[in-house]
């Protein structure tokens, strides 16, 4: 089971570590921590706690440690190399400048006398056997001196240098902060090697001799390997008595460029195809395979091929997904630590070269979602491997790694931020969840309106394919009279009849026009009219003058349906284009109605009462005094009028229109019957003001405009147009004081019998008998020339705007008397 | 820094000048300190005060009263400087002194212009006489940087400027005419001074003369011009230097001599610059060449052990010579000018070169034990100092284990010429695989750079098997020798040759002797354990391969007639006496080829044996016998 175990906080500077500047040192269960400060802690294992504390003058870039000699060479940034010293006790073998004891704990100061090279321009540092190895950069070029350890004393800060080996870094490269990285690769000997050569890598004969060259190999010399931050790899014996440059080859030789900058150098064994070979211990075993990790994640394998044929290395890149800021060697593999995960790499042994196309190297992961880690350090090699780390923000770690088993990919998570992560993964649900009710509304708002697009359309399809007669939607209209305030208005009701299967919901209007003059017009929302409903919206007719209504109306009737709103929630271009053509809405003509006079008369109190009024007639006293008022009024306007009334104004003006009995029964027989035909008549005509069938012959009432009527229906006998009897004829006699509602209603009656009777089919049989042909034909001629005279004087009145006191008007008005009484005859 | 004396005068110009005047007696103080580290860390002080004195001075627009101060202090500086680091007078130096020129032309009211204009203008003005001696001085100085920097036309240009002769002898005493210039300089003279100088005018005069004959002489004999060399040089001789540069500068005469092939006067001056240093061990190193030239081997060797035995006791560091000056000719001319003259190789090299030289005397003893020294130095001791090239580098590490085997198998020690073989072998061996084509090693220039050290891999390995199976054969176990002899060949193998017109390569002539010493190796081994048929073959094979081997015919001879083959015995002996000449020939170039240890194997066989030769002739003789008899007896 991989286990961590937290160890301690340091605090770590502002703006967390920089990645190439920590490092931790193990060394016989103490840590020595430097995490980019001026510190040195020494944390102690088994003491769970910092044992002790060194400040150096200035950063520290990178500590070494030489177990052997109890030594720990130390790298202040643009300052120089410190050493320091202790006995077997432990205690420092130089007075620090100054200690302070704070509880378990011991700061020391270091001051310049622990000094050992003290020179600016040293970057980099490793201690291989007796030499100290250091890095300098100058301003074009790296610089690598050689000093022996021995000849380094504290009091002689000038020391020559024994060797020198320079190297030109390419551009740019140098001024991200990156330190090169030295390693120190020996020959593996069967023989126990030294316990104080610190060469940290040991590789076996094939790749140390392929790589370096048969010289070197035969010496035996220790090779130190530099890596730049520029990419470069170089390599170059420490000890190269009497090598100079030979006639091919050069002493330092570079390895290889990595184009990035290069994170670490070490040695690893490449796993065997078979595992099942017991793993001894470290020491006694040689490194098969040189890895140089770069920081991008590229790792280069060097190894010395087992193909018989090659003599030279095989250098093999793999590329790992993220860029990696530490490692740690084991004997097996590398860990390395990317910006959010440790894994642990192997290289698998390549036996055949066909096979090493394929073949991959295996990375597991053995921590998810860790936090960063800056430095890595192998704690210890017996059964399971434990690794020291140090995170981003300061806190010292220790792993239990078993690599056999973390390749069950163990998504432990860490407990340290455990609930750091439970937290985000629910705010991450929050908002999750906010982000698609947002959504879900506007995914429903966007149903609904397709939906309601969807019914108003499929409406509309019907309503325009059908048939007028067949039209689910209809609506009719009736007048009624109210009262309010001495005065009467007409209202006009239309009932919205739905018989369709689709609800008239929202977004659709009735529309009404009404021919007045000026056209009026109405809307009605329509706001829900679900099916086989009906619906009733009322309107006045032009209330204060209803005396100026010219009857007979026609009000038009449409159903419109907007579609401004939808384009508001198109989101689509596409759908908005489809609505910009119907930019306004959908109009669907419903229905024409014709009002025509007879549907507003007001029928005085002895009649009937009409449907929606609330009170009855005036009486007669009432009645009279109406008559002295509007004669009154007429006297007052005769100027301007023709005279309406004829001379006399107690004898009623009087049109009749006579229908042949015959004709009207058969054209009326689909009324109720029962009563005369007279009667029948009566309410055919004012079937709209007349609710209660009475037997009535006479009608009295006011119409529209006040003025008082009487129509009187009667049975009379016409005998002048045929030869052997007469017709019986049904006569309608409209009488009234003034001339133009006898005008009005004579038109109206004479058109709705017209109407009537074109309605209904001819009835061929008895009708025309006996009809006095040439009366007739003598009638039509008469009249015929009439028509022609009135349609000349009626195209003169058209043109002349003084029609009052014209002589036309005259003789129209004079025309018109002969045809009103006696009427017209229906056969 | 501590201003001593009271100020009389409340003006910067005296508190320089006494701040200058503290810095050089600390620094005059320095030179009489024991102690090299406080010695220089006094330097160090003296250079950074110095340095800061100066950027005080240079913060000021330049004043016409305190222009001589300040560029005294900047020829302090620049001295003082190149003396506490190392290379001498740099190039950076050259900076602060054309900012000096710049600011005296400001004084001057003068235009700027470029580089030599200057000094044009500034000397035909009109100057006070500290300001001419100042200017003297800075001219000295400039004309030292650009000695350092080989600018001899420029350093020519402003010594006639201020010799104030005109450069009417251009062509024929071109090269006197540095020298006379600097001869001809008139320094002014120095009266004590209130402004102290780390080095007085004069000495400088003198030492830019030495430096400035020493230049180029060195110049001249690199041209191979020697004899002018060597007049410049006994110029540079008689004037004004250090020992050390005394002795190079002897180095130098005696290298001259050797070149123009007088032997004997180049001997006795590197004796004399021996003489006059010790440490003067290049001096040693040519006089070991100049033996070997002429054969004299005992006094070669002589003069190697000396030298190395100098180079490994060190002895006095000379940067801890007190007697020198600061301005000195070690300045200007650096070590790496005078180059190859003056290295002496290191001491692992003299070994070798020892050990070689009695290994090709034959003076097996000595050759045996300078090898195994040098063998253990190298395993041993830590890298020495050695960046530069040095005269006589090393071989490559197998080459000198394989000589190194080669002598002990002279010396019939032949454990360790298993030991040291073995050891070779357990590093090549990684490098030995895969076949190569010798016509490929001409093409590519990273593939043939591979190939070649592929290629020396096989040669050195199977050399160390075939010294290994000669010791093997010497001592006494035949099977294990035969083994080693059929790894050789098996290594040689590999080698392949693709057109027959590229045989010519020295390294497939070396592999073709290799495989037939090795077969011959075998015949032996086989006619030891009496397998005599076997011996037959490879005798056979050995004479296909090097018909030239010696050696080869005579044990092919030995085989046929062991094995009674008497008359293809004669046949070859026949086509062996005709062909006789050809052979020897043959072989005397082949062998100019060989590598040392090749080229000392000892050739059993190689003389012909005496009795077999008259077996044969005697049998030759019998049978002539027979056929004429026979030729007779049918006559009748």
């Amino acid at each position: 089971m991989s286990q961590i175990e937290h160890l301690v906080t340091l605090q770590s500077p502002n703006g967390g570590l920089s990645k190439s500047k920590a490092q931790l040192l193990y060394w016989n269960t103490e840590v020595f921590i430097c995490n980019g400060t001026r510190f040195v802690y020494v944390f102690s294992i088994e003491k769970k706690h910092i044992t002790a504390v060194y400040q150096f003058p200035s950063i520290i870039w990178h500590i070494e440690l030489c177990a052997g000699s109890s030594q720990l060479y130390v790298l202040c940034a643009q300052n120089g190399l410190y050493l320091l010293e202790w006995n077997e006790q432990g205690r420092l073998l130089m007075e620090p400048s100054s200690a302070m004891n704070k509880g378990d704990l011991t700061v020391y100061q270091i001051g310049s006398h622990f000094g050992l090279l003290l020179d600016p321009s040293l970057c980099s540092f490793t201690v291989a056997n007796e030499v100290l190895v250091v890095v300098l950069v100058q301003q074009d070029k790296w610089k690598i001196t050689m000093f022996q350890r021995e000849s380094l004393h504290r009091e002689d800060l000038f020391t020559a240098p024994s060797r020198e080996v320079k190297f030109s870094h390419s551009h740019g490269m140098n001024s991200r902060g990156l330190q090169p990285v030295l390693c120190c690769a020996s020959l593996w000997k069967e023989k126990a090697v030294r316990t104080d050569a610190a060469c940290n890598v040991a590789l076996n004969a094939v790749l140390f001799t392929r790589l370096f060259g048969v010289d070197v190999a035969i010496l035996e010399s220790p090779m130190i390997l530099c890596g730049f931050p520029d990419g470069q790899v170089v390599s170059f014996p420490l000890k190269s008595a009497g090598m100079h440059q030979f006639a091919n080859q050069s002493l330092s030789k570079l390895l290889y460029h990595l184009e990035q900058p290069v994170v670490s150098i070490g040695a690893i064994k490449m796993e065997p195809c078979n595992q099942y070979a017991e793993q001894p211990s470290m020491e006694n075993r040689a490194c098969n395979c040189l890895l140089i990790v770069g920081q991008k994640g590229l790792i280069v394998s060097v190894t010395g091929s087992d193909n018989p044929d090659a003599v030279s290395c095989v250098y093999k890149d793999y590329k790992l997904p993220a860029p990696v800021s530490c490692t740690s060697y084991s004997a097996s593999g590398v860990f390395c630590c990317t910006s959010s995960d440790l894994i642990h790499v192997t290289i698998p042994h390549l036996e055949k070269e066909a096979a090493a196309s394929t073949a991959d190297f295996t990375v597991s992961s053995c921590f998810h979602n860790i936090p960063m880690l800056v430095a890595l350090s192998q704690a210890s090699t017996l059964g399971d491997t434990h690794l020291v780390a140090l995170s981003k923000r300061g806190c010292l770690m220790l792993y239990k790694v078993n690599p056999k088993r973390s390749a069950d990919q163990q998504h432990g998570l860490n407990c340290v931020n455990a609930g750091e992560r439970i937290k985000e993964l629910l705010s991450g649900i929050g908002s999750a969840s906010e982000r698609f009710s947002a959504l879900k509304t506007v995914a429903d708002e966007k149903r609904g309106s397709l939906a309601k697009l969807s019914q108003a359309m499929s409406l509309s399809q019907e309503l325009l394919s059908g048939l007028w007669t067949t039209c689910p939607v209809r609506c009719a209209i009736r007048v009624s009279w109210t009262h309010m305030l001495h005065k009467a208005y007409m209202t006009v009701y239309c009932n919205l009849q739905n018989n369709s299967d689709y609800v008239l919901e929202h977004g659709w209007t009735l529309c009404l026009l009404i021919s007045t003059d000026p056209i009026t017009s109405y809307t009605f929302p329509v706001l829900l009219l679900k099916s086989r409903e009906t619906k009733e919206f009322a309107f006045p007719l032009c209330g204060q003058k209803s005396h100026s209504v010219n009857f007979p109306l026609q009000i038009t009737c449409f159903l419109f349906y907007s579609l401004k709103g939808f384009a508001e929630h198109c989101g689509n271009p596409s759908e908005l284009y489809m609505c910009s053509s119907y930019q306004h809405g959908v109009c669907i003509p419903v229905q024409d109605h014709v009002l025509d006079i007879l549907q507003c008369l007001r029928l005085s109190p002895s009649a009937a009462y009409c449907s929606g009024l609330s009170h009855t007639f005036p009486e007669d006293a009432v009645q009279a005094i109406w008559k002295s008022s509007s004669e009154s009024d007429q006297l007052g306007a005769s100027s301007m009028t023709v005279s309406n009334q004829g001379s006399n104004s107690t004898l009623p003006l009087k049109a009749s229109v006579r229908l042949s009995a015959v004709l009207l029964a058969h054209a009326l027989r689909n009324e109720p019957s029962g009563r005369s035909l007279c009667c029948v008549v009566l309410h055919w005509l004012l079937a709209d003001v007349l609710v209660k069938k009475q037997d009535l012959q006479e009608v009295r009432g006011l119409t529209p405009d006040g003025k008082e009527f009487c129509i009187r229906v009667q049975e009379v006998s016409v005998s002048h147009l045929s030869l052997e009897r007469s017709i019986q004829a049904v006569e309608v006699q409209i009488l009234s004081s003034y001339l133009h509602v006898v005008a009005a209603l004579h038109l109206a009656v004479i058109c709705r019998f017209k109407i009537l009777l074109q309605q209904d089919e001819p009835n061929s049989d008895g009708l025309c008998q006996g009809l006095n042909f040439q009366k007739v034909q003598h009638l039509f001629t008469a009249q015929e020339l009439l028509l022609k005279e009135v349609k000349d004087l009626r195209a003169r009145l058209g043109m002349d705007e003084d029609i009052i006191c014209s002589a036309a008007a005259q003789r129209l008005l004079h025309i018109y008397r002969d045809l009103r009484d006696p009427g017209l005859f229906f056969v | 820094m501590e201003v001593d004396g009271e100020t009389e005068d409340d003006d910067c110009g005296t508190w320089w000048t006494q701040e200058n005047n503290s810095i050089i007696r600390t620094w005059q103080d320095s030179e009489s300190l024991l102690d090299a580290r406080i010695r220089a860390q006094r330097r160090q002080q003296c250079h950074s005060d110095s340095f800061h004195l100066l950027q005080k001075i240079q913060g000021l627009p330049p004043a016409p009263r305190t222009l001589p101060l300040e560029l005294t202090v900047l020829y302090n500086m620049v001295i003082i400087h190149s003396n506490t680091t190392a290379g001498g007078l740099l190039a950076e130096h050259s900076v602060p002194v054309e900012d000096a020129l710049s600011r005296v032309i400001e004084v001057l009211g003068q235009d700027e212009t470029l580089g030599a204009g200057r000094w044009e203008k500034i000397l035909a003005a009109d100057h006070s006489l500290e300001m001419t001696s100042a200017l003297n001085r800075l001219a000295g100085l400039q004309c030292a940087l650009w000695l350092s920097h080989g600018q001899l036309q420029d350093a020519v240009d402003l010594l006639s400027l201020l010799g104030r002769t005109p450069d009417l002898h251009n062509c024929s005493h071109k090269e006197d005419h540095l020298l006379s210039l600097i001869k001809a300089w008139k320094v002014p003279l120095e009266e004590p001074e209130t402004i102290l100088t780390v080095q007085t005018t004069s000495l400088m005069k003198d030492v830019l003369y030495n430096a400035a004959a020493l230049l180029q002489g060195v110049i001249a004999l690199n041209a191979s011009d020697f004899s002018q060399a060597v007049i410049f040089l006994q110029e540079a001789a008689s004037s004004l230097c250090s020992s050390r540069v005394l002795a190079d500068i002897y180095t130098c005469l005696g290298c001259s001599f050797y070149k123009m092939a007088k032997p004997q006067v180049s001997l006795q001056y590197w004796r004399l610059a021996l003489r006059t240093d010790f440490q003067c061990l290049s001096a040693l190193y040519h006089s070991s060449v100049l033996y070997h030239d002429i054969g004299d081997t005992e006094s070669e060797l002589e003069a190697l052990a000396l030298l190395h035995a100098a180079l490994e006791n060190p002895g006095v560091d000379d940067s801890s010579r007190k007697t020198s000056f600061p301005f000195r000719t070690e300045l200007i001319v650096s070590s790496s000018v005078l180059g190859s003259f003056i290295h002496a190789p290191s001491s692992f090299e003299v070994k070798y070169l020892m050990a070689r030289h009695c290994l090709q005397k034959r003076s097996i003893d000595q050759a045996v034990g300078h090898y195994l020294e040098l063998m253990r130095e190298l395993q041993d001791r830590s890298p020495c100092q050695g960046s530069s090239s040095s005269p006589a580098p090393l071989p490559r590490i197998p080459a000198i284990y394989l000589e190194a085997s080669a002598a002990l198998l002279e010396d019939e020690r032949y454990q360790d010429v298993i030991t040291v073989c073995s050891e070779l072998l357990d590093s090549v061996r990684h490098l030995t695989s895969g076949v190569i084509n010798v016509d490929s090693l001409g093409s590519n220039h990273e593939k043939a750079k591979s190939m070649r050290e592929q290629l020396n891999c096989i040669v050195w390995a199977s050399s160390a098997y075939l010294l290994q199976g000669e010791a093997q054969g010497m001592l006494g176990d035949h099977r294990e020798s035969i083994t080693d002899f059929t790894r050789c060949i098996n290594l040689l193998v590999k080698v392949q040759c693709g057109n027959s017109g590229s045989v010519d390569f020295t390294e497939y002539k070396v592999c073709g002797i290799l495989k037939a010493a090795a077969l011959l190796g075998r015949y032996h081994q086989f006619q030891d354990m009496g397998e005599n048929t076997k011996a037959l073959t490879n005798a056979k094979l050995c004479l296909q391969v090097a018909p030239a081997f010696p050696g080869a015919t005579s044990c092919l001879l030995n085989a046929l007639w062991t094995l009674g083959q008497k008359k293809e015995a004669t046949s070859q002996w026949r086509r062996y006496q005709s062909n006789k000449e050809n052979l020897h020939q043959q072989w005397e170039d082949i062998r100019g080829d060989l590598p040392l240890y090749l080229s000392l194997i000892r050739l059993r066989g190689d003389s012909m044996d005496e009795s077999l030769i008259r077996e044969l002739e005697d049998y030759v003789q019998n049978e002539e016998h027979k056929m004429s008899s026979a030729g007779v007896a049918l006559l009748l």
